[in-house]
């Protein structure tokens, strides 16, 4: 029963207020057809039956959907107050001008007029006042609403004891200046009025925009999404609106600025819906910074334009010579790009803080996974790319313990956590805490949430790479120890026994001949398959570590080789993989040194400077283009160095030698001297 | 005849740990006292049996790296009177190297293909019993090689005269005899022979020469002719 009453009560409620919504229709369709008639800023005047439709439609639509919303109704009162004073005004102008009509009609019209503007005002201060819930920030704000209920009752007040001193609606309506001195019967006390009211309005806005960006500050979640909409439009509002004035001082551009000014009252409406709709329906902050910077701009040249008029001593009205306004049109065209840039980079920095939209993140972050990272570049880079996506105060990425990144400065906003993870694996966290007062929005957590599962993914590919490179050296290693201790020794057995049967010829010297014979193949077997391991992986490195094995392999060089070994790298050794990919890169350096420089000698030096192992092997030769050379062996050798974090670099040209160096940021597992 | 020479085999491969004792018990100046397939079993042999001689794998269980010259130092410190033959796959002259850092007397350094030389395996078995030492002609060609391409850092090469110099020294030369030999000064000799140990990285002062050194040295009182003394 209640839930039928209450739906009962809605659809009356949705068909009143789309009853005012025709009204409102109605009114503007009268006005402007009385506008056609009189020509009475009939282009202005399309421009704000936009802007007064939009807010209409908007109020209705939040009102049919919330019956109850309190900025719903708000908002339909002052798209309704205005639409009725617009009406009325040009009302006025109709039957005062237009028809030559009764004077105490038209002083009634344009009284009424100025009071529904008041009340348009009023609304207005009280919407912003109390978006989105229809409440006060606080008790304290109480006096607030007082006086701007006093103030326009005030104006409206004044305006109609101005309305009825007016005695020549003509002068009054189409002359602003001749308004002030000639419409009037002499100039009534209440006319000083004026100014202290127009600085109290003032002063009211100001306040109004100030629980603005208070709640803005304060508010959490939807709120402050929807907050920030209708800051947005307000801001825009604020800078379109000034547009009419500046547009009365060059009569070329008066109509169209007049429209523009008329037309911020779309934007409000449009800005409270999308607010209480569709708060979501764009990055805010993004589209925010873009059309802020356009909106300054364009304020700042019309600023100029006006000036420049101003300047020129132009009369109001009078127009622009063309090679002025040329002039004008091609400084401000090439002041736009840079000035543009500038007020970007200060809305990045003080307004919204440095922002990348989603996709420039996800795909610089896409690209440095693409590339055989390492943990500790991932971590930097996934937090240098969450920062500047989302804009944070603090942001700190922790792989598992062992890499860390931090960024920013930390406060006491709360962090959210985000899981580096992959499937079942679970390699750490990225913690984000916003700038003070701002939280992050479900489209950053969104964002946030695939750029750790990006660098999850990143990170299991290096970890991938350098379990693979692992394993293949725990594999090469097994082999080498398998020819050892299985294919050689039993060929070691077969020699032992061809001895025996030797022993047993008894001076037979054909049988001993064989038998001979027989033995020094085995043994010529026995010296491939030594070489065989060697080339596997040599026993040396196992046993002596890396700086035995690469003197091993230099004294097998045809060529001299200048061997330095640094006192503490003599019998330093480092993790198997690095010391497997440091000696192969010696040993394909040699190759390649004896197989393309024709040089006469090689240096090979160690280095070890406590965080990372050097490996380099110059020859003065004949050099090569590094840029035209494919890497032969050593791109191999290069995947397998990277995997382990390492780096290559190939020093060389044509005629000046080659300089192959290998790094690794290793520290040395222990000092075992052999 | 002699009493044979008492020897314990340690060798983890059965096949390689028989043929090996058949081939030395063929000979009649051999006798295997024990054959063991690893390190601390060798050491309790050489304990209980106090053998003339041990032949050792220098691969063994557990690890399967070095056992055998671990094994080797082990017995040399508890047995010094105990000639060890290290039986080796690695023709790298740095576990020969290994082996004789400590000294050379009593001690062998033999690729396992010498198995099939009877009569060289004797020889060496015969060398440490009786307080010689031999390095397996092999190694000493790389070391050999190793000492015209290397140089390690900050030592230069040696000059043709200080390998002249090394060479003579290695047959146990006194200073005296090298300058008799080269056709030097006495004073001469010396100031070369100090050249010599600062290019190996040694303190020239220092007499007791180092195992590097001694192992170089080995290599060549062992290996090069006798030019004459």
């Amino acid at each position: 029963m209640s839930v039928l009453a209450i739906s009962e009560r809605r659809r009356t409620i949705s068909w009143v207020a789309w009853g005012l919504w025709a009204l409102i229709l109605g009114l503007l369709a009268t006005s402007l057809s009385l506008a056609a008639v009189t020509s009475f800023v009939l282009v202005p005047g399309v421009g704000g039956a936009i802007g007064i439709a939009t807010m209409a439609t908007a109020a209705t639509l939040v009102i049919t959907r919330w019956p109850r919303s309190r900025s719903g109704w708000l908002l339909l009162a002052a798209a309704l107050s205005i639409a009725v004073g617009f009406s009325l005004g040009e009302l006025a102008v109709y039957t005062g001008i237009h028809r030559d009509g009764d004077l105490g009609t038209t002083q009634g019209l344009i009284a009424s007029a100025h009071a529904a503007f008041w009340l348009f005002v009023s609304s207005l201060l009280l919407l912003f006042l109390t978006f989105p819930d229809g409440r006060l920030p606080s008790p304290r704000w109480r006096p607030v609403v007082a006086a701007i209920g006093l103030a326009c009752v005030a104006g409206a007040i004044r305006h109609i004891l101005r309305a009825a001193a007016i005695v020549d609606p003509r002068a009054y309506m189409t002359d602003a200046r001749f308004a002030e001195q000639n419409g009037f019967e002499g100039a009534p006390p209440y006319q000083r009025l004026g100014v202290a009211l127009g600085v109290i309005v003032v002063v009211l806005f100001i306040l109004t925009a100030a629980s603005l960006v208070v709640r803005l500050r304060r508010a959490r979640g939807i709120e402050r999404q929807q907050l920030k909409w209708v800051v947005y439009a307000g801001v825009v509002a604020l800078l379109m609106f000034p547009a009419g004035v500046i547009g009365s001082a060059s009569e070329p551009l008066a109509t169209v600025l007049q429209l523009v000014g008329m037309l911020s009252l779309a934007v409000i409406g449009a800005g409270f819906g999308v607010a209480l709709f569709r708060y979501r329906l764009w990055d805010i902050d993004l589209v925010a910074r873009r059309s802020l910077v356009f909106a300054l701009l364009w304020l700042a040249i019309a600023g100029v334009y006006a000036g420049i008029s101003a300047g020129l001593g132009l009369a109001a009205g009078s127009r622009l010579p063309v090679a002025v306004a040329i002039a004008v049109t091609a400084l401000a065209t090439l002041v736009f790009q840079p000035a543009r840039r500038w007020l970007e980079r200060i809305a990045d920095r003080w307004v919204f803080g440095r922002r990348n939209s989603p996709l420039e993140a996800m795909h610089g972050f896409g690209e440095l996974a693409g590339s055989a990272a390492q943990p500790g570049d991932i971590a930097t880079q996934l937090a240098a790319t969450a920062s500047a996506a989302v804009g944070l105060a603090w942001v700190e990425v922790d792989l598992h313990g062992s890499v860390s990144a931090q960024l920013g400065t930390a406060n006491a906003e709360p962090a959210t956590v985000f899981q580096v993870s992959r499937g079942d694996e679970h390699f750490g966290e990225l913690v984000c805490r916003p700038h003070r007062g701002r939280r992050l929005t479900t489209d950053d957590e969104a964002l946030l949430t695939a750029l750790a599962a990006q660098a999850a993914t990143a990170v299991s590919r290096a970890h991938l790479a350098s379990r693979i490179v692992r394993a293949q050296e725990a594999e090469r290693r097994r082999i080498e120890r398998n020819i050892h201790d299985g294919a050689q020794q039993e060929l070691v057995a077969l020699v032992a026994q061809l001895g025996l049967a030797r022993g047993l010829s008894n001076g037979d010297e054909s049988s001993d001949n064989v038998l001979a014979t027989a033995q020094q193949d085995v043994g010529r077997i026995l010296a491939n398959l030594r070489e065989l391991a060697q080339g596997i992986h040599p026993s040396v490195l196992s046993d002596g570590g890396l700086a035995a094995a690469v003197e091993d392999r230099c004294s097998t060089m045809p060529i001299g080789v200048a061997l330095s070994v640094p006192p503490g790298v003599a019998s330093q050794r480092f993790a198997d993989d690095v010391e497997g990919a440091a000696y192969f890169f010696v040993t394909e350096a040699l190759t390649n040194v004896l197989k393309h420089s024709r040089a006469k000698a090689v240096e090979v030096a160690l280095g070890f400077d406590g965080d990372g192992l050097t490996v380099e092997v110059a020859d003065s030769g004949i050099g090569f283009d590094p840029d035209a050379a494919d890497g032969g062996g050593l791109t191999g050798l290069a995947d397998r160095i990277h995997a382990l974090g390492g780096e290559i670099t190939v020093d060389s040209q044509p005629g000046a030698g080659t300089r192959l160096t290998a790094t690794f940021p290793v520290a040395a597992t222990n000092a075992t001297g052999s | 005849m002699s009493n044979p020479i008492r020897v314990v085999i340690a060798e983890d491969h059965y096949l390689v740990r028989e043929g090996l004792r058949q081939l030395l018990e063929s000979s009649g100046t051999v006798e295997v006292v024990a054959s063991v397939g690893d390190g601390s079993s060798l050491l309790e042999a050489v304990d209980r049996l106090e053998p003339d001689v041990a032949v050792v794998d220098i691969r063994m269980p557990p690890d399967h790296q070095t056992e055998g010259i671990e094994a080797a130092r082990k017995i040399r410190a508890r047995h010094p009177e105990v000639g060890i033959v290290v039986l080796s796959q690695y023709a790298n002259a740095l576990y020969a190297f290994e082996l004789f850092q400590d000294g050379t007397d009593g001690l062998a350094y033999l690729l396992k293909d010498r198995i099939g030389d009877l009569d060289e395996l004797l020889r060496a078995v015969q060398a440490v019993n009786d307080g010689g030492s031999v390095i397996d002609p092999q190694v000493v060609e790389g070391l050999l090689a190793r000492g015209t391409t290397v140089s390690r850092s900050g030592m230069g090469d040696l000059t043709e005269r200080e390998t002249d110099v090394l060479r003579e020294m290695a047959q146990g030369k006194s200073n005296q005899a090298i300058s008799g030999a080269l056709y030097i000064s006495e004073s001469a000799v010396e100031k070369h022979i100090k050249a010599i140990l600062a290019k190996l990285g040694f303190d020239p002062g220092d007499s007791a020469v180092n195992r590097r050194v001694a192992a170089v040295l080995t290599f060549f009182r062992t290996y090069t002719p006798a030019a004459g003394e």
